[in-house]
């Protein structure tokens, strides 16, 4: 299990996690100004974009050519790679938002990596790049029209972006490792 | 030459890089909106803050270039090379390249459709353009030495996250702006850049850059790691002289100008707007006339001339015209700021007093609401079963006495002795 996680380099993020869901934590509270934007962007919707962008880099597959000789099934590694950084993501979160409501920021941060594996799959390694727009756009909407996070089906969000773009993501990196 | 350029990949990765850099420069211009149409000052400082994103974009780029040739051992191979550093810092120059051409070809493109709609250009203000650059290339410097020193699969990232939290620090003050490029959300009316602090911040930019290029350098240059690391002090240390000036002395870009120019349209009353955002002059003068009719009939005196509210000038025997949000850019004329403009009718010293005069600026409400009721001005807001509601629909000839008296104590700065025409 730990030559896994460390195979999938889970090991590094989630200490990462752990050390970003700490500064989160002790900001939580803050409303910062973004450039561009208008009015304060509160934590709760500043977060879920920054662990998308800092955490969802072990969704790309580094030794596509070794995974055609594994004697697993192909969509085994895949799925680890998700459900790890799925891990990752909601452990930063968690930590972060663990003294006000944690649940919609867990789930805001699975709905962004999940739309994350989509943006790996496309672009590999510029993934990052679409996240960074992506996430700009998400920061300028929601701090216009703030969601109300207690109301929010945030849940049923990320488990069906969770379902959806994990599929697509496993099936793909299945196929393409055959 | 062509072996100079083997970072850059082939043609669709070139166009690809062009493309994503591209596009996140049309993305802040796209949040913009319209406001940067209406003034050339503000199309300029939405021009160079395409850095806002083009910046982090660059810095990934940065990283994933040099985190590849990193792990590749690209490093030990041009180290033996005579010209190796060239093309060991030649994507750094490149990639700094690629997002000044970038910024420029927006800045271009606003500025060339803010002048076509009528603004008037500020050309002095374009010195600016070749200091906020120094920005990039400190950007660019640190995705550089990011991608050099990190694990492949993190170094992007982090690069991006890094130099967009710089700009995030820099707009909310926690470091004096030294990232910040642009991006002004007010029409900058009368205002300018204060190049002193640009070239502050630039200096500042010029020095971590250069930090982080001896850093890259000594990737290939075999030198003692003392001596590299000093080096590399050092030239972050030429960063605090400027760093702290920008401390100690303020460190905002704009400051008004000190005569602004003004362009008037119309006789009685005459509107005067800053030479900076004449765009709705033509609609503000004929709704000042349209609506001043009803003052007029009742042998109100208004001004002579209303001016445009403007930071650092007064024009204290005039009427003042302020604009909220985006109006004083905007094509159209909102209405509501007409009314208000006309009970307004003397800049009086009271009304910019830290201290708010809250019993005036009610009198001055309730005027400005008048005003728009008898022009058919929709959206007033006002109830008609409220005591303001009911006070409106009255005969003209039972208000004209209060409107005389409250536009007079207006025009004299007498605050005072304004009172609302009904019990509250």
């Amino acid at each position: 299990m730990r030559t896994v996680a460390r195979g999938l380099e889970l090991d590094v993020a989630l200490l990462l996690a752990v050390l970003l869901g700490g500064i989160g934590f002790l900001l939580w509270g803050e409303e910062p100004m973004l450039p561009l934007i208008r009015l304060p962007v509160p934590m709760p919707t500043l977060f879920p974009a920054l662990v998308c962008l800092t955490l969802t880099w072990t969704l790309r597959e580094r030794w596509s050519q070794q995974m055609s000789t594994i004697v697993r099934h192909p969509g085994v590694v895949p799925s680890a790679r998700f459900i790890g950084t799925q891990t990752t993501c909601a452990v930063a979160a968690a930590i972060a938002g663990s003294a006000a409501h944690p649940g919609p920021v867990i789930c805001l941060s699975s709905v962004g990596a999940s739309l994350a594996a989509l943006f790996t799959l496309v672009l590999g390694r510029s993934a990052v790049f679409a996240l960074l727009i992506l996430s700009y756009l998400w920061l300028s909407l929601a701090a216009h029209h703030p969601l109300n996070f207690a109301e929010t089906h945030s849940g049923w969000l990320a488990a069906v972006s969770g379902v959806l773009c994990g599929g697509i993501y496993v099936r793909t990196e299945a196929r393409r490792s055959r | 030459m062509t072996s100079l350029f083997l970072w850059a990949g082939g043609g669709s990765a070139r166009l690809a890089r062009w493309l994503l850099t591209l596009a996140a420069g049309c993305l802040v211009l796209g949040l913009g909106g319209a406001t940067w149409m209406g003034s050339w000052k503000v199309a300029l400082d939405w021009g160079t803050g395409t850095l806002i994103l083009v910046g982090p974009v660059c810095a990934g780029i940065c990283a994933l270039t040099y985190s590849t040739m990193s792990s590749r051992r690209w490093d030990l191979l041009v180290a033996g090379m005579r010209r190796g550093y060239v093309a060991w810092l030649g994507p750094m120059l490149g990639v700094w390249v690629l997002g000044l051409a970038v910024m420029l070809a927006c800045t271009g493109v606003v500025l060339a459709t803010a002048s076509a709609l009528g603004a008037n250009a500020s050309p002095t203000m374009l010195w600016a353009v070749p200091l906020v650059s120094m920005t990039l290339a400190a950007q660019v410097g640190i995705g550089a030495v990011v991608g050099a020193s990190l694990p492949r699969a993190f170094s992007v990232p982090l690069a991006v996250v890094t130099t967009f939290l710089l700009e995030t620090l820099s707009v909310s003050g926690t470091i004096p702006g030294i990232f910040r490029t642009g991006g002004v959300t007010g029409p900058l009316a009368g205002e300018t850049y204060d190049f002193s602090v640009l070239r502050l911040q630039a200096l500042v930019c010029i020095a971590t850059a250069a930090a982080c290029a001896l850093s890259l350098a000594f990737h290939i240059v075999l030198v003692r790691s003392s001596v590299a690391l000093f080096a590399v002090l050092g030239a972050l240390a030429l960063a605090i002289p400027p760093w702290w000036a920008l401390e100690s002395t303020g460190h905002d870009r704009y400051i008004p100008e000190p005569s602004p120019r003004l362009v008037c349209k119309g006789n009685a009353p005459r509107v005067c707007l800053s030479a900076d955002t004449v765009r709705p002059l033509d609609g503000l003068s004929r709704e000042m006339n349209r609506q001043a009719e009803p003052l007029l009939e009742l042998g109100i005196e208004i001004p002579d001339r209303f001016v445009q509210s403007l930071p650092g000038a007064r024009h204290e025997s005039d009427g003042l015209v302020i604009f909220v949000d985006a109006g004083a850019t905007a094509a159209t004329i909102d209405p509501r700021t007409v009314s208000l403009a006309l009970a307004t009718p003397r800049a009086c010293p009271q009304f910019f007093s830290k201290r708010a005069p809250v019993r005036a600026l009610r009198s001055r409400g309730v005027l400005a609401d008048w005003i728009a009721t008898e022009n058919n001005v929709p959206g007033i807001g006002v109830s008609k079963t409220s005591r303001e509601g009911r006070w409106l629909n009255r005969p003209v000839s039972e208000q004209a006495a209060w409107l005389s008296s409250t536009y007079a104590a207006l025009s004299d700065c007498r605050l005072n002795d304004l009172t609302v025409p009904f019990r509250r």
